[in-house]
């Protein structure tokens, strides 16, 4: 079938080098871009990591000034210019049209033009680096009046300025996408494709991309009342004499954003990880509806939740009462949604692909990040450890397997359909196993750290009586971070070894996979489908349903068009 | 691995914390152990065809998720018992209370500076504005068995007052009173740390806890802040106030 698409009778029209592969409006193209780009930042996170993770090893080797800029541009970075940029940007942009049987976005300039924003607030981190007066030093999360009042306190007032401009920029790229694929996914669905048949990675997206536009509101309100605390010395969070300038105001309209936004990378996630175990396990989710339900679920609790940030920050006490009950009461969904994804493994036939490997590893350590989640959001255990190590153990348990774990998994499974090209799988299996190891090792340790009572965002432990006899901890999880970053990099290494002269994948559809992505060629020819269009026949995991020679059903068939499709239809 | 506890009632943050790793970590690992069996049964080369439906024994995992909820359940009503007691009776109450029950209590003031703690001792008359009024740096020294009430306000960022031996941490903020209220039961020396990225020197923010014997106490602040006394219940030498009312 493969071989009729290809040939098929497409108005080709001849693009331009510039057109096809800088200023291109193809979804395809867009979310490689944003998947590079996003891979070029983690590097740059990565190794701001590295350095100061050294400095932990053996204070000295940064100064404390660099090493407060390093952590807080490594958060940011891997937040905003990472998790988002290749969850949302890349792996949406590519699979979203493709599995929803689209042939492009509903606004592919839109599209376009997104990526541009989200390249230029890139460059403008990278720039506010540089600048005179040095990068802002204040926490990925902002904080007033320390960020608000940067000459005084920071000595960064331009590298402040830049910064929140950059993460202003970025929002506005994330919210051209997020509209773009609630549209598409609205309105451009294939024939028989209900809501109900969508893979869970596109309910995923679509519930992400609905959580950030309506978070994102308050923050950016609360980002522009801080600029105009920085440059026009108002004082929206500022506290002066006889000024009513209230910093707690920005944790909230901070935190407001934040908790969503965290489920914002969380569900993309989460959906790459159904798509692979479906696929490598032979099964069909174990409820479908369920991971739907509890989705949703969550996504509306987790607008309730924010101030579990902020327990011992100067909110009511009783207030803290009612967000740690709404806190724990969203592990409810999250274990529903984990307890249907490990049963999709059972009475699978399993195949431990790197793919696979990643999602395993991934998904175990989503129980471990899950479950630590628990004594932070219980308001009497946070007393203790609210800003320790317990937090940061907690959310690389989360984040890292996030933006880490499950792209990577994602980066195996759809590498054939991406460049029409496979990945060495005995390089693949190394890699997943290398990752899994270093990762524990840099990152459970933090657990003890913060049961040691650890404070979070410290230069050095060797400061603090009780800190010095955990040195060696912190030499332990230097030293498995280095590893893990090295690893990463041979990764990156083969991977784009493997874009440009990796064996060919002949087959569109190499891992035997369900949905509609698998149809076309791969890789996916401008406007996807050529003189053919899919038409959806059924649910997106019929697995194991069609006795023994054919374990699986594709979700629908693609039907020759009457008139070939030019090539600007939009 | 927690610091050792000092307070009278850290024990109620103790209990909250140790429930909750050890049922995380039970439930945990009894979900890595049915994860491991499903991987390893269902494995491709064991089982080649995928089977038509979840074995009925494993979908009883679904335990998981009831044992979750009340896990849940009873985790929220210790750790709210915890917090209730600590924070959220306001401290006018503790203090009347405390009165009320003959109980003996000291105030004093923190300040959070980049990058010090400036303490407030009322001085021996109890009373705030009064003449023997003195302030330390860094050190906060408290009479054991006593109710201590810890006005925390801030001079410039944000910073979080944290004792671990305590298991008390509140933050400092600007604009803003806040109140902690903790009861030491073991003399000694402890740190105090700032648990609130305040800015370059937040790492070195140290101040100390100084837990001494009542009659101590009242000897030390006789004489403060101009003292010279050590005590040898507290663990090594190095510890002597000397004139200025530093700690060395």
């Amino acid at each position: 079938m493969s071989e009729a698409v290809a040939s098929a009778g497409v108005i080709h029209h001849e693009e331009t080098f510039l057109r096809k592969y800088l200023f291109s409006t193809d979804h395809k193209t867009i979310g490689k871009q944003y998947l590079i780009t996003g891979i070029a930042m983690a590097i740059l996170g990565g190794t701001l990591a590295i350095l100061f993770r050294i400095n932990l090893a053996h204070p000295g080797f940064l100064t404390n000034e660099q090493y407060n800029t390093f952590v807080t541009y490594h958060g940011a970075i891997m937040f905003f210019w990472v998790a988002m940029p290749i969850l949302l940007g890349g792996f949406g942009n590519i699979l979203i049209p493709l599995m929803i049987g689209a042939r492009d976005m509903a606004f592919p300039t839109l599209n376009m033009f997104s990526y541009w924003v989200f390249f230029v607030s890139s460059v403008i981190l990278i720039i506010s680096f540089f600048v005179p007066g040095g990068a802002f030093s204040g926490g990925w999360t902002v904080y007033p009046p320390l960020s608000a009042d940067p000459g005084r306190y920071l000595g960064a007032n331009l590298g402040t300025v830049l910064f929140l401009l950059a993460l202003a920029l970025e929002f506005a790229s994330m919210l051209m996408g997020g509209v773009n694929f609630i549209t598409t996914v609205l309105t451009m669905r294939a024939k028989g494709l209900t809501l109900m048949r969508l893979p869970i990675f596109v309910w995923m997206e679509i519930v992400a991309s609905l959580l950030f536009l309506f978070s994102v509101a308050p923050l950016i309100a609360g980002a522009i009342m801080l600029l105009l605390d920085i440059i026009l010395g108002t004082h929206f969070f500022r506290v002066e004499a006889g000024k009513v300038g209230d910093p707690v105001l920005w944790q909230h309209l901070f935190w407001f954003f934040g908790h969503p936004e965290v489920y914002v990378i969380l569900f993309p996630a989460l959906g790459i990880l159904f798509e692979v175990i479906t696929t490598y396990s032979r099964r069909p989710v174990f409820s479908y509806k369920l991971v739907v339900y509890a989705t949703i679920a969550a996504g509306i609790l987790s607008f309730l939740v924010w101030a579990h940030h902020q327990f011992v920050a100067g909110i009511n006490p009783l207030s803290a009462i009612a967000f740690s009950i709404t806190t724990i009461l969203i592990s409810i969904p999250f274990s529903m949604t984990l307890v249907v994804m490990g049963l999709t493994f059972a009475g699978g036939s399993i195949r431990f692909t790197p793919a696979m490997l990643f999602a395993i590893f991934a998904f175990l350590m989503f129980i471990i990040g899950g479950l630590s989640g628990l004594p932070l959001g219980a308001v009497g255990s946070d007393i203790y450890f609210h800003d320790t190590y317990f937090v940061v153990a907690h959310f690389h348990y989360t984040v890292f397997t996030i933006a880490v774990l499950s792209t990577i998994a994602g980066i195996y499974h759809w590498f054939p359909k991406m460049f029409g090209r496979k990945i060495n799988e005995t390089f693949g299996k190394i890699h997943a196993w290398l990752t899994f190891i270093f990762y524990n090792g840099f990152a459970f340790p933090g657990f003890f750290l913060g049961l040691a009572g650890h404070p979070r965002r410290y230069y050095s432990a060797l400061e603090f009586g009780y800190l010095q006899k955990y040195q060696w901890v912190h030499e332990l999880m230097t030293v498995s971070a280095v590893l893990l970053l090295t690893t990463q990099v041979v990764f990156l290494f083969v991977f784009f070894y493997s874009i440009f002269a990796g064996a060919e994948e002949k087959s569109p559809n190499p891992w035997k996979s369900t949905t509609l992505e698998w149809l076309a060629p791969s890789p996916p020819p401008h406007l996807n489908w050529g003189s053919f269009a899919p038409v959806v026949e059924r649910g997106p995991y019929e697995y194991a349903k069609n006795g023994k020679d054919i374990d699986y059903l594709p979700q629908g068939k693609l039907v020759k068009l009457k008139q070939p499709v030019s090539g600007h239809e939009h | 691995m927690l610091p050792q506890d000092i307070s009278q009632h850290g024990y109620l943050v103790d209990r909250v914390i140790k429930l909750s790793i050890w049922g995380i970590v039970v439930v945990g690992i009894v979900s890595f152990f049915i994860m491991f069996y499903i991987l390893y049964k269902f494995r491709r080369t064991k089982n080649p065809f995928p089977l038509s439906d979840v074995p009925s024994g494993l979908k009883k995992v679904i335990f998981i998720d009831y044992v979750m909820i009340i896990f849940d359940l009873i985790l929220l009503f210790m750790s709210t018992w915890a917090w209730f007691f600590f924070f959220v009776r306001p401290v006018e109450k503790i203090k009347k209370e405390v009165q009320e029950k003959g109980e003996k209590f000291v105030e004093v003031r923190v300040i959070g500076r980049q990058f010090f703690w400036t303490v407030e001792y009322p001085g021996r008359d109890g009373v705030f504005g009064t003449q023997d009024d003195f302030k330390l740096g860094n050190l906060l020294v408290v009479p054991e068995g006593y109710n201590v009430f810890v006005k925390l306000t801030s001079g410039d960022v944000l910073h979080s007052f944290f004792i671990p031996n305590a298991r008390i941490k509140y933050d400092v903020i600007p604009g803003r009173e806040t109140h902690l209220w903790f009861k030491p039961a073991k003399v000694g020396k402890y740190e105090i740390a700032c648990a609130e990225l305040c800015g370059a020197m937040h790492y070195r923010m140290k101040g100390y806890l100084v837990v001494l014997k009542e009659q101590d106490y009242k000897m030390w602040l006789d004489s403060a802040p101009f003292s010279e006394i050590s005590f040898d219940y507290l663990d090594d030498d190095k510890i002597k106030f000397v004139k200025g009312g530093e700690v060395r």
